[in-house]
């Protein structure tokens, strides 16, 4: 099997986390990876933010969604808006970093994938018997070029601390950017609200990647200690699975994995970064 | 690949030839299964999944296969029949004489000792596998002084290019070693040892001690001279 790539210009030029805002003070810097490239992440002494390459060069740095951002390369888009960020009576929700030795994309697919919650998160997000996954819209908001996956519903088993037995969770999914993803949640204790759980993906090299989550939630009289704990659980599951996909890389030839309906959201990824030909950590054709 | 004993029916257990990763599982009504450690669907390790009935299910998304490895249930859609096109990459396998082995070839005849021998301990060598059919052999391990039965006669075969034979005596009988040799990727090797009839705990426990030496005796090829290894415990030691 030939994990080719193509160079990967097309991720270079989007937006990455690269450090939580929070936990870099005036006079810090931290060391990182960004497409391979080693980054210095500073902060000086009157509070800007500077990102630099190895040679010197400055990439542009900015604080959003309570992490630094950076590209290597020359985006010609803003960043995203996630309009909840600014909702009132959210609490935002800052995880950590959590490694993930697989492609990047890997992680992204994952996370937009809702069948094996009775496997992976067993009694938390899922369980059997109850692991149909009914039909859900998936479409591409062509104005933006966003994947939206809409009317997804699962059943689970602990949605929450007050929730006693299981529920029907409603879920939403968004895909900004090819390595940021955006799932929305029945929220109980506010109805008709959605809390958001995000994970800004940075991909260290092909298969390697630190996942950042966030979450823009309404308070469920949880501690923000119980929520990271929550999440940083649910991650590590994930982390067990992401480890062991073999190839590391994301397979875009449709031959060389077999979807079934529930892979909705994942064939539409995949056919959405081979049209915007992100290769970085996709393997493009079947050895 | 294994020894049988070390694959209990429900069993699923990982193992590799040489770059190829491999998943032997054993349903509940015993019959050996050996595939690629592959899940068709999301290419998760099927060494992670659990055995139902007859089944290899993945941990994944809980895709159930057959042991003809052909994809039979899909619980994100329980009342679908999936296609019989969906299928995980079959290997062949034979179990003979407590040993579970798989052939990557699809044809040929297996060229292993068919015997009635009891399991005695699945060891893994930081060496390659020539050199530690050399050893066994007879060309640098001195086998006899650790096999440890007395007094007797020892002498080793090739049985194929996997399989050492020992023969020998134990407790005035005589018995045969035999060791199974698989290839790991990192260069190293497993082996796997068996010996003719019954194996009490005690002849179990030096065989192992034997086993223990061989490994040492490998890994560490400026020390050891020609003459014996050092015993078990400096060996720990070391």
């Amino acid at each position: 099997m030939s994990e080719t790539t193509t160079g990967g210009d097309a991720a270079r030029d989007e937006w990455y986390a690269v450090a939580i805002a929070a936990q870099l003070r005036p006079g810090e810097a931290s060391e990182t990876v960004l497409l391979d490239e080693p980054v210095r992440v500073a902060r000086s002494a009157d509070g800007t933010l500077a990102v630099t390459k190895a040679d010197g060069t400055a990439c542009p740095a900015f604080e959003r969604y309570g992490h630094v951002w950076t590209s290597v390369g020359a985006p010609d888009h803003e960043i995203f808006d996630i309009p909840e960020a600014t909702q009132e009576g959210r609490t935002l929700v800052d995880c950590g970093a959590v490694r993930v030795r697989c492609s990047p994309l890997r992680a992204v697919e994952n996370f937009l994938d809702i069948a094996h919650f009775p496997y992976v998160h067993t009694d938390i997000l899922g369980a059997e018997p109850k692991t149909e996954v009914e039909p859900y819209k998936v479409h591409i908001e062509e104005k933006t070029d966003e994947i939206w996956a809409t009317k997804v519903k699962f059943f689970q088993p602990q949605a929450a601390k007050s929730a006693e037995g299981g529920i029907v969770t409603d879920y939403m999914y968004r895909v900004p950017a090819p390595m940021t993803a955006i799932l929305y949640k029945t929220c109980p204790p506010q109805p008709g609200e959605w809390d958001i759980i995000t994970i800004f993906v940075q991909p260290l090299a092909e298969d390697l990647c630190d996942v950042w989550p966030w979450m823009a939630l309404f308070d469920d009289g949880n501690s923000l200690a119980e929520l990271i704990h929550f999440q940083q659980m649910i991650f590590l599951q994930d982390r067990s699975i992401l480890e062991n996909q073999m190839p590391r890389l994301l397979p875009l030839d449709p031959k060389m994995e077999i979807p079934t309906r529930a892979d909705m959201t994942s064939v539409a990824y995949r056919r959405w970064l081979k049209k915007r030909g992100m290769t970085y950590g996709a393997l493009t054709q079947a050895a | 690949m294994a020894l049988s004993e070390g694959l209990k029916p429900g069993g699923v257990m990982r193992a590799v030839i040489g770059d190829t990763d491999i998943v032997v599982w054993r349903t509940a009504d015993g019959q050996a299964n050996a595939w690629n450690n592959r899940c068709p669907h999301r290419g998760m390790r099927l060494s992670f999944g659990f055995v139902r009935g007859d089944r290899l299910a993945c941990l994944y998304h809980g895709w159930q296969f057959g042991p003809d490895s052909v994809c039979r249930y899909i619980p994100a859609h329980p009342d679908l029949v999936p296609p019989d096109t969906i299928t995980a990459t079959v290997y062949r396998v034979v179990e003979s004489g407590g040993v579970i082995w798989v052939s990557l070839l699809d044809s040929g005849e297996p060229d292993i000792a068919d015997v009635t021998a009891a399991p005695v301990r699945s060891i893994a060598v930081d060496a390659g596998v020539d050199q530690v059919r050399a050893a066994l052999t007879g060309a640098t391990f001195p086998v006899s002084a650790d096999w440890q039965p007395g007094t007797g006669r020892f002498s080793a075969a090739m049985s194929g290019d996997a399989m050492v034979t020992i023969e020998g005596e134990a407790e005035g009988q005589s018995r045969t070693l035999f060791a199974a040799l698989q290839p790991l990727p990192d260069g190293r090797t497993t082996v796997h040892l068996q010996i003719s009839g019954d194996a009490d705990a005690a002849l179990r426990k030096r065989l192992s001690a034997w086993a223990e030496r061989l490994r040492w005796f490998l890994e560490n090829p400026g020390e050891a001279t020609s003459s014996w290894a050092p015993a078990t415990a400096e060996a720990r030691a070391a």
